[in-house]
C-alpha cells in the first residue's frame, strides 16, 4: 500500500467560488458563515459577521476563549448531519457542517450568530458582566444581531450540511479524477518509455509462449522483414531457418539462457545467421520466454574478412620464408664452395714467396676472399634464422589449437627442467609455486613459459645471481601467472616494443632472432589470454600472463 | 649402390641441383645423375611423353625430387608415379626447402621413401646429402621394366 497522500484543500476547491457561494448562503439565510480548517485557522472571509462577536466578545480575553472552545465544538464531524448547538460564549445558536474527502477531514463550514426569542437582554447583560465588556454596547450589538425560530435555523444547518456533503462529494470525484489522470499519464509515459526503448534497441525482441509470439518490438519486424502485426500471433519456428530449428527446439524446451548462434529466415526466404538469447519471465501471469533476436550478417562477414587476411598473411610469410630461403642454400652452398676453391687456391700459390710478383699480388687478396666470404656466410645464416622465425610464426597462427585442463605445476616442471643445464651452469636458481591450473593448450602454453624462461635466462645481471619465480593466482575467471626475474631489466622507452616482431634489445650481446616475445604475445592471444610486463632497469622483470581458468569439474 | 642406378634429380633451382651433384660426389656416389628442370620435364621423361630423352627399361633409377617446382610440383609428380604400377617401385626421396610437417606428412602418405629438407646451412646441407649418399649406397633399387 502506498501511503495516503495529505489532500491539499485549494487544490480541490476554488476558493473565489467557494467565498461566493459562502457569501450567497449567508445573504439569503441570514445567518454568518466562514469555513475553516478543523484547527479553526479561517479558509475563507467571514460573511455577516456580527459586531457583537467580532468587536465586542471576542476583544475581551474571556470571551475570546470561550469563542474558540465553541468553535471546535462545533467543527467536530459528523456524518449523520449538522452539529447545532448554543455556543458556549454568547449563547448564539451555531452550526456547523464538515467537509470530508476521503476520509480526510479538510475543512469545516460554521454558521451561526442567532439568537432565538428565548434568548433575553438580562442573559447577554450578565455574560457582558461575565466577560467584562460594556453592558450598553454589548445590549445594542446584541439587537442587532438576526432572530430566528430554532426550527428554521436547524433548517438551514441541514441545508448547510447537504451543501457541504455536495461539495465533499464534488471534490472526491474530482480528486478520483486527478489520480486517475496523473495515472494514465504515468502509465502512458511509461508505455512511451518501453515502447522507445524496445523499439530503439538494436536488436529483435519477441515475447512467445511455446513458440507462439505474444508481442514483439519493432527491431523485430526489421530483421524478419514480416510487420509487426503479422508477427504477434505467429509460430516464431517460423524465424528459425530449417537447419537451426531442432537447436533452437532444443534451447525451448530446456529454458536455455546463455547466447547461441544460430540461422534465421526472413519473410522473403533469405536466411541469415544470427545471435539469440533468451529468457524466462513472468508476464500476464504466466511464465513465458523473450528473446532477443541480433543479425550477425555484418558482423560475420568482417570475420570472414578478417579470417581470410589473416589466412592470406600468414600464406604470404610461409611462401616468403620457403623461397626466400630457397636463394639462400645457393648463396650459402656456393660461398662455400668458393671457401674450398680459396683453400685449394692457396695451397696451389704455396707458402713461399714467389720471384713472380702477380702470384705475390694474388696471394695476398686470399685473406680478404676468405674474410668477404666469412661475411657472406654470416649473413644468410642470420637470414635463415629470421626466416625460419618467421616460419614458426605462420606455423603457431595455422596450428589447431587442443584446449584442454592442464595441470601447471606439472607443465612448468617439465619446461623448467628443459632448461637445466642452462640454469646449472649458468647458476640461476629458479623457484616454482602455487600455479592454479588453466584452460589451454599444453604445447602451446609450454611455449609460452619456455619462452619466457628462456628470456630470463639469457637476460641475467652478471653482478648477482640469477633468481627467476614462477608464481601463480585465480582472478575473476582466469589464472594469473607472473615470471619474475632479477635480470637486467628492460628500461620503460623499450617496453612497449619488446613484444613486436623481431624486435631486439640487444642485437650485439645476446642470440636470437627477435621472435620470442612475439610469439608469446600471439599464442596468448590465441588462447584468450593476455600478457603484461613489470619491469626495471637494472632490477628486473616481471611478465604476467593471464590465461583462462580451468573448467571446474 | 649399384653402379648401374641412375638419379634423376627433379630440382628447378640449377644451383642447388649443382650442390647435390657436388657433394654427392665428395659422398663418394658415383652414379649417373640426370637432371630435370620442373616437375613436368621429370614426368615426360618416366612417363615417356613428347620428345624425349625417355627412360629406359631395365635400368634402375632413383629420383631426388623437389616439391616446389613450376609447371608440376612435386606432390603432383608423386602422387603420378605411385598411381602407375611399374613406375611406383622408383624409390622417390624428397629434397626440398620446405620443412612443414604437414608437407613432409603428405609426402609420405603419398608413398615416398625419404624426405630431407635442404637447410640453408651449408654444412647442414653437406651432411643431409651425405647420409642421402650413405641411403643410396645401402639401398636396393628395383629395375622398372617394360610399357607401363
Amino acid at each position: 500500500m502506498e501511503p495516503v497522500q495529505a489532500i491539499v484543500f485549494e487544490q480541490l476547491f476554488c476558493l473565489e467560488e467557494l467565498q461566493r457561494l459562502q457569501d450567497q448562503f449567508a445573504a439569503a439565510t441570514g445567518v454568518a458563515s466562514i469555513i475553516t480548517r478543523p484547527d479553526g485557522t479561517p479558509i475563507t472571509r467571514p460573511s455577516k459577521f456580527c459586531r457583537l462577536c467580532v468587536d465586542i466578545i471576542r476583544k475581551t480575553p474571556i470571551g475570546l476563549a470561550n469563542c474558540c472552545r465553541s468553535d471546535a465544538q462545533i467543527g467536530r464531524l459528523r456524518l449523520d448531519g449538522p452539529t447545532v448547538q448554543l455556543c458556549e460564549s454568547g449563547g448564539l445558536w451555531d452550526a456547523g457542517a464538515g467537509i470530508s474527502v476521503n476520509g480526510q477531514h479538510l475543512a469545516n463550514w460554521l454558521i451561526g450568530q442567532v439568537r432565538d426569542e428565548n434568548h433575553t437582554e438580562a442573559q447577554i447583560r450578565e455574560y457582558a458582566i461575565k466577560i467584562g465588556a460594556d453592558e450598553a454596547k454589548v445590549v445594542e450589538a446584541f439587537f442587532e444581531i438576526p432572530s430566528m425560530s430554532l426550527e428554521r435555523f436547524r433548517d438551514i444547518a441541514s441545508l448547510l450540511f447537504t451543501l457541504s456533503s455536495q461539495l465533499a462529494d464534488t471534490a472526491a470525484k474530482k480528486l478520483l479524477q486527478n489520480q486517475l489522470l496523473s495515472a494514465k499519464e504515468v502509465a502512458e509515459e511509461n508505455e512511451t518509455r518501453f515502447k522507445a526503448l524496445h523499439n530503439a534497441s538494436f536488436g529483435g525482441i519477441s515475447i512467445h509462449d511455446k513458440g507462439i509470439i505474444l508481442d514483439c518490438n519493432q527491431g523485430l519486424a526489421e530483421i524478419s522483414g514480416y510487420s509487426v502485426e503479422e508477427l504477434v500471433g505467429m509460430n516464431g519456428l517460423l524465424l528459425i531457418a530449417e537447419r537451426s530449428r531442432e537447436l533452437v527446439m532444443k534451447n525451448i524446451l530446456s529454458g536455455y539462457e546463455k547466447p547461441y548462434e544460430a540461422f534465421g529466415v526472413r519473410k522473403n526466404g533469405e536466411e541469415f545467421p544470427m545471435r539469440l538469447e533468451a529468457r524466462e519471465i513472468p508476464y500476464k501471469g504466466k511464465q513465458v520466454r523473450t528473446v532477443e533476436f541480433r543479425d550477425i550478417t555484418e558482423q560475420k562477414q568482417a570475420e570472414q574478412i578478417i579470417e581470410n587476411k589473416n589466412k592470406e598473411l600468414e600464406q604470404i610469410v610461409y611462401v616468403a620464408s620457403h623461397d626466400l630461403r630457397s636463394p639462400l642454400v645457393n648463396v650459402d652452398g656456393y660461398s662455400r664452395e668458393m671457401q674450398y676453391l680459396v683453400e685449394e687456391l692457396r695451397l696451389a700459390l704455396g707458402e713461399e714467396q714467389a720471384d713472380s710478383p702477380n702470384l705475390n699480388a694474388a696471394r695476398a687478396v686470399l685473406p680478404e676472399m676468405t674474410d668477404a666470404l666469412r661475411h657472406v656466410r654470416n649473413s644468410t645464416s642470420q637470414m635463415d634464422a629470421l626466416l625460419k622465425g618467421l616460419l614458426r610464426l605462420s606455423r603457431l597462427g595455422r596450428a589447431a589449437l587442443c584446449l584442454e585442463h592442464l595441470n601447471m605445476k606439472d607443465l612448468l616442471g617439465r619446461v623448467a627442467s628443459s632448461y637445466e643445464f642452462q640454469l646449472r651452469s649458468a647458476g640461476i636458481s629458479i623457484e616454482i609455486d602455487g600455479l592454479p591450473d588453466c584452460q589451454g593448450d599444453a604445447v602451446q602454453v609450454a611455449q609460452i613459459f619456455s619462452n619466457l624462461i628462456g628470456n630470463a635466462v639469457k637476460f641475467t645481471d652478471p653482478s648477482r645471481p640469477g633468481v627467476i619465480r614462477v608464481s601463480g593466482m585465480t582472478e575473476m575467471g582466469r589464472s594469473i601467472y607472473c615470471v619474475e626475474d632479477n635480470g637486467i631489466g628492460i628500461a620503460p622507452e623499450h617496453q612497449n616494443n619488446i613484444f613486436e616482431l623481431f624486435h631486439r634489445l640487444n642485437p650485439a650481446d645476446t642470440e636470437g632472432e627477435g621472435l620470442g616475445l612475439t610469439i608469446v604475445r600471439q599464442v596468448v592471444g590465441r588462447l584468450g589470454g593476455d600478457i603484461r610486463l613489470e619491469s626495471q632497469l637494472g632490477v628486473g622483470s616481471r611478465f604476467f600472463v593471464a590465461l583462462p581458468a580451468a573448467r571446474s569439474k | 649402390m649399384n653402379q648401374d642406378v641412375v638419379i634423376l634429380v627433379a630440382e628447378d633451382d640449377e644451383g642447388h641441383a649443382g650442390l647435390i651433384r657436388k657433394n654427392l660426389a665428395r659422398a663418394g656416389i658415383a652414379n649417373q645423375l640426370l637432371h630435370f628442370k620442373d616437375g613436368q620435364a621429370i614426368v615426360d621423361f618416366l612417363f615417356r611423353y613428347g620428345e624425349g630423352p625417355y627412360r629406359q627399361d631395365n635400368v634402375p633409377y632413383v629420383l631426388l625430387l623437389d616439391i616446389r617446382m613450376p609447371k608440376l610440383d612435386g606432390t603432383e609428380v608423386l602422387k603420378l608415379l605411385k598411381a602407375d604400377k611399374e613406375l611406383r617401385k622408383i624409390p622417390v626421396i624428397m629434397i626440398t626447402t620446405t620443412d612443414d610437417p604437414r608437407e613432409v606428412e603428405k609426402c609420405h602418405a603419398i608413398g615416398c621413401s625419404n624426405y630431407i629438407t635442404k637447410p640453408v646451412d651449408y654444412d647442414a646441407f653437406v651432411n643431409a646429402i651425405r647420409q642421402l649418399g650413405l641411403f643410396l649406397a645401402v639401398v636396393q633399387v628395383p629395375a622398372v621394366h617394360g610399357a607401363h
